[in-house]
């Protein structure tokens, strides 16, 4: 920072104390003000919104590692899981049981789709949004900018009311003082009122464009899921088709959870505790 | 793994200590039961660390369980509805309302009434898209509807399988104690046994104190020899089965933990796919609505948004154009924020989600693993698998490699060609004898009797069973003295059309005349059924009648055809022909059927347009074959 933005900072500082304190009288434009605090809003969602779909690769994540620890652990009662014999080409690999295979299916799932998901994820979903945070950036400095600019021209303001309202006519240099102050409130108001007529007309045409910049992301998001969930679910069915019929129809009639019991059932009879 | 070791080297030194004792005296043990139980002792402990471990993974289970069905689940869909909801915020219906914009609606309307050129309202000027806000409103009530669907789902999962998994852990803990029981047991029994032992090593005789603590011992032996006994051949007989009702169990739940996800990614799908049906996300392709590829979405979302960008970015460079090279620089999210994430859940993970498996003494083939073991010869004769495993244990669920056998939807045929006309078929019946008085002027040789024979049977073999009864009396009546003489009689005298069909007529209705015996005992009273009815009569004798007019035919052609000593074609057919008519030949795709007579080669002139009817025969066997009229346009 210059000498100049120094003095100029610190001059502003003063005045904006002023203001607060209501010895300066703040200039308002309602006009403006809706916009900027239409624009504030939009920042605080859209980084809130980055926030979020960050998570939702992280729960994703989460959601399939849980789920490959519990088929993994399911099929660590049947060992080792068998891999593919050396120099074979084929892809089958010929599974025991039931739950070695489901824990395969499962990895590959997270293997494949999940690292498929991520690629399209940032690129469409995830890095627009943040692209369109990193804007706010340059806009918040024009605002800073106008809004220094708007204390100065209340500050010169204040001062030539001042001077207008209290005459020192005893100062051989009171007309000079005036006239450069008002020469100076001149070039305050332009520069003021030139940086606020252009954010008052472009930020309205800014937040509107966010509906065509963020909607193709959303759209994405959900299709996205779709192919991801789409998937997940084929590969899966593919794995529960092999299942005999009998367990699917069990399923489908809620009668799976009675096979288990029978198996409890059954294991009650052996009578552990008894005599 | 110490105490078994420490546990082994006491049974050691005890059947060591037996060894020596029993030359002296018989009281004691045998070295072979001694032996056996050291067997036992190996087994047990193998069982023991099994359900040990199966137990601690069934509850690892039951617990990663529930943190999917209370965390993750309802997490995801949670952050996913945050997201919509941020969306909505955003570029949704009344988007970018903050606190206290009624103020300005207010001060707004207030300069409007005071000024006098109408304005636009600030709240008309919002730029919102209807569609966009339909979609987003809609996506969040679709989302929210399955996340109360599948949160319902995995609880409802999770509390029957944490139910069941804790049953069964009990009886696990059941077992488990079990095996303590017998351990002490043998302790004890041990502890006596070496008593015992001491007591008899003595070289000195034993006073009456130590005879009777003898004494005392070697009662207490035998009673806790029983007690060690029972517990032990309760164990043996326990354990097999409680390993097979866990191996099944296991594998239970492995199959409801799976039925449970296939259905919840179901649900996903399903709702997902509505959705993005109805806001048309989905990719047009033959007319069908695919799912997009995730390399399709990309380029979409690129074409969709890169004009955007572009507007965006020039209007900030209008708005404040101080450092440019901010707008340039790739956002790549992945490098920087995802990176640290990434490290940050790998750590996490770590934490929260530690993985377990169950270390089963036998590492390859894990704890079901004795009761996997079969006899490989009689596997493989039962399952064409050594593998597979034909004890009581099997269940035939386990070899999922097995697939089911899936009714396969039908398969579409191959549009079969329209059939030649009707007519044409007619025609060649009548005009038959024209051709043939033209070209054969030879008499035909006599057709040989097993022939004949061969042909009914191929006509028994034939689809039109229900008027078997009636062509097969008629055949054999007239068989033996019309034939030769029809042949020669239609083919050579009788040219006309309806000349054939009279003299057939008369040849039918003479045998029907031979039927000398009524079957029917006594006239019918009632007279509903009137034996002038002609619709029926007719119905019965047309088909009958026309089977039989073309077996003769069919004979004769196929004398002919034999006479003249051609080169009969082998043709094979393109489509299925399920045979429509009486004389029809039906074949199936594939088939290979002997064209017997062509009517093409021989009248040039016969409707020459490759679409008639021509005469085929499959064989059935090496010498039965079935023969009838096939379309030409099938080959």
């Amino acid at each position: 920072m210059s000498w100049n933005g120094l003095k100029k900072a610190i001059n502003r500082a003063g005045a904006q104390v002023m203001v607060k304190t209501g010895q300066i009288e703040q200039s308002s434009d309602k006009e403006y003000e809706f916009e900027e605090k239409r624009f504030k809003n939009m920042e605080q969602n859209s980084v809130k919104l980055q926030r979020e779909l960050r998570h939702y690769l992280e729960s994703l994540r989460l959601l399939t590692n849980s789920q490959i620890n519990v088929g993994e652990a399911l099929s660590s009662f049947y060992g080792a899981a068998p891999s593919k014999p050396a120099g074979s080409e084929s892809e089958e690999i010929k599974f025991s049981s039931l739950s070695q295979e489901y824990y395969h299916v499962m990895k590959q799932l997270n293997d494949k789709c999940v690292a498929e998901l991520e690629t399209p994820y940032n690129q469409t979903v995830l890095n627009p949004v943040s692209r369109f945070n990193s804007y706010y950036v340059e806009v918040n400095e024009a605002i800073k900018k106008r809004a220094h600019k708007q204390i100065d021209y209340d500050a010169m303001k204040s001062k030539v009311k001042k001077l207008i309202e209290k005459p020192n006519s005893e100062d051989p240099t009171y007309e000079i003082k005036l006239t450069t102050a008002q020469e100076q409130l001149v070039e305050a108001e332009e520069a003021y009122s030139k940086i606020n007529s252009k954010l008052k007309e472009e930020l309205p045409k800014l937040i509107n464009l966010r509906i065509p910049f963020l909607d193709p992301s959303f759209e994405s998001f959900v299709k996205i899921q779709l192919r991801f969930f789409n998937e997940n679910y084929n590969q899966l069915n593919q794995l529960q088709v092999k299942l005999d019929a009998k367990t699917r129809e069990d399923y489908i009639n809620g009668n799976l959870d009675k096979k288990i019991d029978d198996v409890l059932v059954r294991m009650r009879e052996l009578n552990i505790t008894g005599a | 793994m110490s105490v078994g070791k420490i546990k082994k080297g006491f049974t050691d030194f005890g059947s060591n200590v037996v060894d020596t004792v029993s030359t002296v005296t018989d009281k004691v043990v045998h070295v072979a039961v001694q032996r056996e139980y050291d067997k036992d002792d190996e087994l047990i402990s193998h069982y023991e660390h099994d359900l040990k471990k199966a137990k601690s993974g069934l509850n690892y289970i039951v617990s990663s369980n529930k943190k999917l069905a209370k965390t993750h689940w309802p997490r995801l869909f949670t952050i996913n509805i945050h997201i919509v909801q941020s969306f909505i915020s955003i570029i949704g219906a009344d988007s970018l309302s903050f606190k206290g914009i009624e103020e300005y609606y207010n001060d707004f309307d207030k300069f409007q009434a005071a000024s006098e050129v109408p304005m636009v309202h600030p709240k008309e000027k919002q730029f919102l898209i209807d569609s966009v806000n339909q979609e987003l409103y809609n996506y969040l009530s679709s989302l929210e509807e399955v996340k109360s669907k599948v949160s319902r789902d995995w609880d409802l999962h999770q509390e029957s399988l944490k139910l069941r998994v804790s049953e069964m852990v009990k009886y696990l803990n059941d077992t488990l104690k079990l095996i303590k029981k017998r351990n002490k047991k043998k302790n004890e029994y041990e502890k006596t046994e070496r008593k015992i032992t001491k007591l008899m090593k003595r070289t000195t005789p034993l006073d009456d104190k130590e005879q009777a603590s003898l004494s005392k011992h070697e009662a207490d032996l035998k009673v806790q020899e029983k007690e060690y006994n029972k517990l032990n051949e309760k164990l043996k007989s326990i354990l097999p089965h409680v390993i097979q009702f866990l191996d099944e169990f296991v594998e239970s739940i492995t199959q409801l933990l799976l039925c449970q996800q296939v259905q919840t990614y179901k649900d996903i799908n399903r709702s997902l796919d509505y959705f993005c049906n109805f806001h048309g996300f989905l990719e047009k392709e033959d007319g069908d609505d695919a799912i997009q590829s995730y390399e399709h979405i990309m380029s979409q979302w690129e074409e969709i948004t890169t004009p955007t960008r572009l507007q965006i970015e020039s209007f900030i460079s209008i708005i404040y154009d101080k450092n440019p090279e901010l707008i340039d620089t790739e956002i790549d999210e992945k490098d920087k924020t995802s990176q640290a994430a990434k490290m940050w859940n790998k750590l996490t993970d770590k934490v929260v989600e530690k993985k377990h498996t169950v270390k089963s003494k036998d590492h390859v083939n894990g704890v079901f693993s004795d009761v996997m073991a079969s006899d490989p010869l009689a596997s493989f004769i039962q399952y064409q698998d050594p593998n597979s495993n034909i004890s009581d244990t099997y269940h035939p669920n386990k070899v999922v490699d097995i697939d089911d056998i899936l009714v396969q939807p039908p398969i579409l045929k191959g549009k079969s060609p329209e059939l030649p006309p009707r007519t044409n078929t007619a025609h060649t019946n009548k005009a038959l004898p024209l051709v043939e008085a033209n070209k054969v002027t030879t008499p035909l040789p006599p057709i040989p009797r097993n022939r004949y024979q061969t042909l009914e049977m191929s006509s028994r073999n034939d689809s039109m069973e229900s008027i078997h009864s009636d062509s097969d009396s008629i055949i054999s009546d007239t068989s033996t003295h019309s034939v030769s003489s029809i042949s020669s009689d239609i083919v050579l005298h009788h040219s006309t059309p309806e000349a054939v069909n009279k003299n057939l007529k008369k040849i039918y209705n003479s045998s029907k005349n031979n039927i000398k015996y009524a079957p029917i005992p006594e006239p019918l009273t009632n007279h509903d059924i009137h034996p002038t009815d002609t619709i029926t009569f007719d119905k019965t004798t047309t088909v009958t009648y026309k089977l039989h007019q073309f077996n003769k035919f069919f004979e004769k052609i196929l004398a002919l055809s034999e006479s003249m000593q051609v080169d009969r074609k082998v043709l094979e057919a393109k489509y299925d022909f399920p045979g429509l008519e009486p004389g029809d030949l039906s074949f199936h795709k594939g088939d290979q059927i002997e064209i017997i007579f062509d009517f093409q080669s021989i009248d040039t002139l016969y409707s020459n347009d490759q679409k008639n009817w021509i005469i085929g025969a499959t064989k059935t066997s090496s010498e039965n074959f079935r023969i009838g009229f096939v379309p030409s346009n099938y080959f």
